[in-house]
Order: structure tokens, then sequence, then C-alpha cells
């Protein structure tokens, strides 16, 4: 059920566009604090796309997910102009309700 | 190959932290910028010190565990994927510029701070680190020695070769050394430095490095003129350097570039008939910018170049500068549901009008889409090839037009990776190379990994097979 809605997210900013360049992390202020991927832009989305082909995400890398902090300072810096800080706040929507459910 | 052995000794020389095992976590260490094939590693390893990295691959070389260094994975032909189950060393957190110093011109860095941070810190002090991959936001230092990378401003400073003078490095076997000097000069004997400098990580892994700096040059103008044939744009270069010129950058873009550009940002417009266009900065002191731009803008006319412009002003810099700096961006915007791929060729500078016609015939041999820019200065090309991922022959393609480029590259006395470096991609066209310059050098690689990594442990599998 969540892999589907994670499926339409991924197609909804067309995740799959990332070229990989990493151009993002540098600027990303939690990958900054943590030096975890899992805390950098890249890793995030790609965290969106494993969930979405029904690779399950253990709590690190839900943390991972929900401690971006919405700056979009990765937006300004990719070259796909992908819309990385929006689909994270998706993805961190649909995972909490997720979660409440 | 006692893995449990192995992850119980490593979680006592390194702490539980640095130690990544989750699987989605892993996943993110399967890739690189490049199309080739993902792999999971076993492990992931954050040291963050020279001593915990000795400890580690000390371990591997004891349980002969495959280990890949890694850093800002931004290569572009497979050099830090790990396959067969390997461990990643993942050096970012050694991320601190330990001392700048002026009067011996040398910067000493570790190795996960990456080339923007490194000359952000470098401007504060008027000085720069030259070497400029395009990636230079996401390079890290350790990544760039490894990969021997460069960048627009190679033709006058050359690549990071030749801007290393010493090196902390942890050998295969887990010994630290110090390779090379922190003097200019240098004789210590063999120059390991210079070989595991561009060895991809295969050879040693690097923790910090002295570098050469050099003081921001005092005034720079920027030129931009057009050609109505790409042939005239590429002797240009050569009547440029003929001249006694070196400028700081000769950037070359295609007229497929320029369309994309003006695709993607609206303000950029190019005259219609024009076939390429080159971006040239001139250093040097003020009160000979006038003579040199006189002389340049002389050259470019003879060689058929049209509306040349010229400016010392930062703002019209920028705007000239915005078609190099939005091509890529553009290319990735443009043609949807495909992927780019950043090729990479030298050949020599005279030879640039052949090259570039090639590119033109393989592109339409295969029916893919090539886009080239390039560093022409120095006779660097990146021919891009757009390819469709999710298309088994278009993929198929995308490996045989970089095959054609690189053997065209070899026919015309250039090499077939000029900075990106081999990785896994490469590795059939490094023996066509070296076929040509003489076989017996890929004999002398083997034997010479064997000697540095008996265990055959680090990087396995990456610019050379050795069996
Ligand atoms: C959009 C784009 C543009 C690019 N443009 C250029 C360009 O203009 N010029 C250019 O030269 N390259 C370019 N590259 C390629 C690449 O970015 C560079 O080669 C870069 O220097 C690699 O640095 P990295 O930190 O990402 O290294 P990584 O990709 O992490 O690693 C590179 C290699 O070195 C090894 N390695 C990493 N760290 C160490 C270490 N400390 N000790 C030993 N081995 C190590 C790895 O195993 C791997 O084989 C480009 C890439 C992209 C995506
Ligand atoms: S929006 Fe999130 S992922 Fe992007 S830079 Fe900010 S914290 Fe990092
Ligand atoms: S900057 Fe954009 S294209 Fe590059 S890795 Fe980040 S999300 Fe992907």
């Amino acid at each position: 059920m969540i892999n589907d809605q994670v499926k339409l997210l991924v197609e909804k900013y067309s995740l799959t566009r990332c070229a990989r360049c990493n151009f993002c992390e540098s600027v990303c202020p939690t990958y900054a604090a943590t030096r975890r991927r899992i805390h950098g832009p890249r890793g995030r989305i790609w965290l969106i796309i494993y969930l979405s082909q029904g690779i399950d995400v253990n709590s690190d890398e839900y943390d991972g997910l929900l401690s971006c902090l919405n700056c979009r300072a990765c937006n300004q810096v990719c070259p796909a102009g992908i819309e990385i800080a929006e689909a994270i706040h998706d993805a961190k929507a649909l995972l909490v309700r997720n979660a409440l459910k | 190959m006692d893995f449990e052995s192995f992850r119980a000794e490593v979680k006592r020389v390194v702490s539980g932290d640095k130690v990544i095992e989750s699987r989605g976590e892993l996943m993110l260490y399967s890739y690189d910028a490049s199309p080739a094939e993902s792999a999971i590693p076993r492990m992931v390893i954050q040291p963050e010190t020279t001593n915990e990295v000795s400890e580690v691959i000390k371990l591997a070389n004891e349980y002969l565990i495959p280990i890949v260094p890694s850093s800002g994975r931004t290569s572009l032909h497979g050099g830090p994927i790990p396959y067969n189950g390997a461990v990643v060393l993942d050096l970012m957190r050694m991320n601190k510029v330990l001392e700048v110093n002026l009067e011996d011109s040398y910067v000493h860095v570790e190795v996960g701070v990456r080339l923007d941070e490194l000359n952000a810190e470098l401007a504060r002090h008027g000085h720069f680190f030259p070497p400029d991959p395009a990636s230079s936001t996401a390079a890290t230092v350790g990544g760039s020695l490894a990969n021997g990378a460069g960048g627009m401003r190679g033709a006058k400073y050359g690549t990071v070769k030749d801007w290393v003078l010493g090196a902390e490095v942890v050998l295969p076997t887990g010994e630290p050394v110090f390779m090379g000097c922190r003097t200019l000069k240098c004789r210590a004997g063999y120059d390991l430095l210079s070989l595991v400098i561009g060895s991809e990580g295969t050879l040693g892994v690097i923790t910090n490095a002295y570098l050469k700096i050099w003081p921001l040059p005092e005034a720079i103008v920027r030129l931009r003129v057009y050609f109505r044939d790409v042939v005239d744009a590429a002797r240009a270069v050569g009547m440029i350097k003929a001249r006694g010129f070196r400028p700081l950058i000769v950037e070359f873009l295609d007229r497929g570039t320029m369309e994309a550009v003006s695709g993607y940002v609206k303000e950029f417009t190019y005259p219609r008939d024009s076939e390429a266009m080159l971006i040239i900065d001139l250093d040097g002191p003020p009160e000979a910018m006038k003579r040199y731009i006189d002389s340049m803008v002389n050259i470019l006319k003879g060689a058929g170049g049209y509306e040349i412009e010229w400016t010392g002003d930062k703002d019209e810099m920028d705007r000239i500068y915005m078609a190099r700096r939005a091509a890529y961006p553009a290319l990735l915007r443009l043609f949807s549901g495909m992927r780019v791929m950043p090729e990479d060729i030298s050949v020599p500078p005279s030879r640039l009008p052949e090259a570039v016609k090639g590119i033109g015939s393989i592109a339409s041999k295969y029916g893919l889409k090539i886009v080239t820019w390039g560093h022409v200065g120095d006779g660097n090309l990146h021919p891009n090839i757009i390819y469709n991922p999710n298309d088994q022959s278009s993929v198929s393609k995308l490996y045989s037009v970089s095959r054609e480029l690189g053997l065209m590259a070899i026919n015309l006395g250039g090499t077939v990776s000029s900075e990106h470096g081999i990785g896994v991609l490469k590795k059939d066209l490094l023996t066509s190379e070296l076929e040509v310059k003489g076989i017996a050098q890929l004999r002398l690689m083997k034997a010479i990994k064997r000697v540095f990594d008996p265990n055959n442990i680090l990087n396995p599998g990456k610019v050379i097979d050795i069996d």
C-alpha cells in the first residue's frame, strides 16, 4: 500500500532523473552535521526510490528522511531540477501517516 | 574469508557508530555517477584518522576482504563501486584543512575536504588550488587525487598530479607511509607518489596531502567568440598556443550545446549560423591585458571567429560563462527520460579538427545524440552521449560509441581518458591504448599492483585485472 503511494511520489517528482552527481550533498546542513548519507539529499532521494521498489527502511533510515529540515538548499544546486525538498517532505508525510495508522 | 571474525575485529578498532550495516544505507554506496552496474557493499566503515584506516586495512588484508575507498562518489567510470561483496571505506569524515602555509606555498588537507571548500579557504589567503573538475562542489581532495582529476584550467595548470607535493598513504597491507615531500623539489628514490595519484584507490588509501597552492590571478579578462565551422574553432586553439598564449581556460561548445542551453536559459541567444563557440579567459597583470586582448582578437579573427566580445566586469563575465555553466543542467532537463554520459578523451590540440569531425561521424553511425564541449586548450573533449537507460539497444549503443570515441582518440595520438579515469568501464580501452604504446606496460602495471597489494584486496578489478 505504502509502496504504491511512494511509487506515485517517485513519478510525480520524476526522482529517477537523479544523475547521482552529488552536488546536493555538499550544501545540505544535515549531511554536514552527521556525514551520514541517509542525512543527505541524494541519499534521501534514493531511499525513497528504494522504498517504492519494496525495500524496507529501518528506523535509522526512517530518521534519515524525517531529519530533513526542508531548507531547500539542495533544490538550488540540482542540475536535473528535481524538487528534492518537496519530494522528501511528501515522503515524510506518507511515512508518518502510515505509522499513525 | 571469515566475515564474522572480520566484523568483530573491525568493531574493536573503530567505534560502532562508524560502521554501517543496514541494507538501505548500504545501498547508497552501490553506485557512482556512471552507468556502471551497481553493487551493494557488505559493510561501510567511516574512519576519522589515518590510524583507523590503517587498522581496518590491516584486518581486510588479514581476512582477505576486498575493500573500496570512497569519497564524493562522483566518479564517471565505476571506480568506487564495491563489487563482489566488498567493504566500503567512506573517507568523508576526514574533512579538515590542517594548515595553510603561504611561506612554503602549500596547504595540508585531509582527503574528505571538497575542492570548492578548499578553494574557499585558500581564497581568504589570496591563493587557490588550480585543478578544477566541473564536479568541484562535490568532488573531494582524496577522490580527485585518486582519479587524477583535472578541469578547465588544465591547459595552463595541468591536473592534480602537478599540484601534489606529498601525501600520507595507507598501503594495502595497512602500513601508513608518507610519500613525496613537503618541499617543491623531491628526489627521494623512485617516485611512488606519482604511482598512487591516478591509481583510483588500487595502490593505497590517501588520508591527507600537502598540495601546492598558487596566488590568485591579478586580473582576468573573458572573451567569447563564435565560428561558422567547428573545424575553425578547433584550429583557433592551435593558433592561440602557437602564438605563445597560455589562457587560463579555453572552453569549446558545439552547436548542440548552444541549442540545448538556449532551450533551457531563455536569455541565451547565439548567431544562427554559428557551429561552435569558444570562451577564453586570459589572466595576468592588469596593465598587460589590453595588449593580450588585441593580439587574441587578431588571432581569433584570423581563424574565422566573429561576434567577438570581451569583458573584465564580473557580472558580464558570469553572463558569458552561463552558456557553459548551464550546459550540463540543460542536457539533464531537456532530454526527459534519457541519461547523459559525459565521455572524456584527449587529442593533441593540432588534431582537434579531426576529432570534432570524428565525433559527428560516430554519432550518426549509431544514431545517438552527442553534444560536445571540452577544455580544448589541452585537447580535452567531453562528448556527452545521450542514451535511454531503459532501452537495451540504446545502452549497448552507448558502450559502442564510447569505445569508438576512445579508439579514435588513440588513432589521433591522444588518450582514452584525460581526467575521469578508467574504473571498470574503460579497462578494454586502456588495453587498446597500451597495445599501441607497448603492451609490455600492462605486465608492469599488473606487477606493480601485486607488489603494492599482494592479496589484491584494495579496490580489486578496477583499472586493470591482475589475472
Ligand atoms: C557532472 C560531473 C562532472 C565531472 N567533471 C569532471 C571534470 O571536469 N574533470 C574531472 O577530472 N572529473 C570530472 N568528473 C568526475 C569526478 O567528479 C572526479 O574525478 C572527482 O575528482 C572524483 O572525486 P570524488 O571525491 O567524487 O571521488 P570518488 O568518486 O568517491 O572516488 C574516485 C576514485 O578514487 C578512489 N578513492 C576515493 N577516495 C580515495 C582516497 N582517499 N584514497 C584512495 N582512493 C580513493 C575511489 O575508490 C574511486 O576509484 C565529473 C563528474 C560529474 C558527475
Ligand atoms: S531540504 Fe533537506 S535534504 Fe535538502 S539541503 Fe535542506 S536538509 Fe538537506
Ligand atoms: S543534485 Fe540532483 S541530480 Fe545530483 S545527486 Fe542530487 S538529486 Fe541527484
